[in-house]
């Protein structure tokens, strides 16, 4: 039981990242936002997602005629210089971040690119 | 003890070697756990080791030998190791003691670091950040306030279901706390250079348990492939533009990214028992040897110690 509300939990962590990722395009309303997304959602579910997102200060929005529209707040989002400016400052990057990408070598380009078609191709 | 004393120093070498193969041969999250608990285990039995190995020959020194009440000519004709070997180990315990202890700090200071970035950054733990850059770019700030940081550029860059099996990684590794496994496993490395190539396994195995936990959250392990491959080859086509600051960061020789993208294409990998036995024996040997030459190295010193010193043992015992 405990562990299905954990779940559950972790989705909706993952929607509302989901959702800002989708806004880093630029400003939105909940209608381009679901269409940004794949219109997998329901128009609800990404609402109340922005909703919450608005509550807590990730996203601000302006009122659009009958429907709001959603951008990132400043909690969300930091300038690359600042960003740059903090990790610089005493961080062994490479130590502690956990990247999502290695740096490629010259010879993994194509086989890349192939495996890419290949995936695509599926 | 001439025997047992150096097991410990093979068993580092033979995971050493090891540790690639064991990272790609079983499933990544198991893998990884193994690989950071044996490094730990192993680290800790040479070091363990090295000390007795240390000591037998800082027990020859007079003072050291009045301290501790033996006789430092029945020590030296008994002791079967050899005078170099105490002396490399003395060296190797000053040394790999500081490295170790480095590791250790720069390592709390670098969380300390990120912590207080996570602090300022605001919002909720494991939230994203999107960082204004052109340079595409996705981490995590690890940690309890970890939080997932990304560029614009990346973002808008990839496909809606691409975006999500991104997020779904870094999310992985904050929920798995993946950086105590890499941290643990470079902790083990300072004490013991063996050790070294368990460092790029585990960051490995830590990298395909997230792609796999993504594949999962996903329900498709096509797109974190197609994702990875997508990302690695645009992050390269803006590094060659935007050098500056990124030409300072190593260039791996073998990157990874071909590997990951390689495993989601295939089945997963089965569970190999086998592998896990061979581990698991090669630490129980490793610890044994060390407790062994602990014993043995006990006995030399309470052989080498004059009757009259063990004497009022006996009469307390009457």
């Amino acid at each position: 039981m405990s562990k299905k509300r954990g779940t559950a939990r972790r989705d909706r962590g993952a929607l509302e990242n989901e959702v800002l990722a989708a806004l880093a395009s630029g400003p939105m309303t909940p209608r381009e936002v679901r269409r940004h997304l794949g219109e997998e959602l329901a128009y609800t579910t990404v609402m109340t997602t922005l909703a919450r997102l608005h509550e807590k200060g990730a996203a601000t929005r302006e009122s659009a005629g009958r429907t709001f529209t959603y951008q990132l707040a400043d909690g969300a989002s930091v300038q690359a210089r600042t960003m740059r400016r903090a990790l610089d400052a005493g961080l062994d990057r490479e130590q502690v971040l956990a990247r999502f990408l290695d740096e490629l070598g010259p010879d993994d380009v194509p086989v890349l690119r192939r495996l890419l078609r290949q995936a695509k191709g599926r | 003890m001439a025997v047992a004393v150096y097991v410990p120093l093979l068993a580092a070498l033979l995971l050493g070697l090891g540790a690639a193969p064991l990272s790609r041969l079983v499933p990544p999250a198991t893998a990884a756990r193994a690989l950071a608990a044996s490094s730990v285990l192993v680290a800790a039995a040479t070091s363990f080791v090295l000390g007795v190995l240390a000591f037998t020959l800082l027990g020859k020194l007079p003072p050291v030998a009045a301290l501790g009440s033996w006789s430092v000519a029945s020590l030296s004709a008994a002791d079967p190791v050899p005078q170099l070997v105490g002396g490399a180990a003395c060296a190797a315990v000053l040394v790999l003691g500081a490295r170790g202890l480095r590791a250790a700090v720069s390592r709390y200071r670098a969380l300390a670091a990120v912590r207080a970035l996570c602090l300022s950054l605001g919002g909720e733990p494991g939230q994203l950040v999107v960082v204004d850059d052109d340079a595409d770019d996705v981490y995590v700030l690890p940690g309890a306030r970890g939080r997932i940081i990304a560029s614009r550029s990346l973002l808008v860059a990839l496909p809606a279901d691409e975006r999500g099996a991104l997020l779904a990684h870094e999310a992985a590794h904050l929920r798995h706390h993946h950086h105590r496994y890499r941290a643990a496993t470079e902790f083990a490395a300072a004490l013991n250079p063996l050790l070294r190539p368990a460092v790029a396994a585990v960051r490995f195995a830590t990298e395909r348990w997230a792609d796999e936990d993504a594949a999962q959250a996903t329900g498709d392990r096509t797109v974190v492939a197609t994702a990875i491959a997508r990302a690695g080859l645009r992050r390269r086509d803006t590094r060659a533009i935007t050098a500056g600051w990124r030409a300072l960061v190593l260039e791996a020789a073998d990157s990874a990214v071909v590997a990951r993208v390689r495993a989601l294409l295939a089945p997963p990998v089965r569970r190999r028992p086998a592998a896990l036995l061979l581990l698991g024996a090669l630490l129980v040997v490793t610890v044994s040897s060390a407790v062994e030459a602990q014993r043995d190295a006990e006995d030399l010193f309470e052989q080498s110690r004059p009757a009259v010193a063990t004497a009022p043992a006996t009469t307390a015992q009457r």
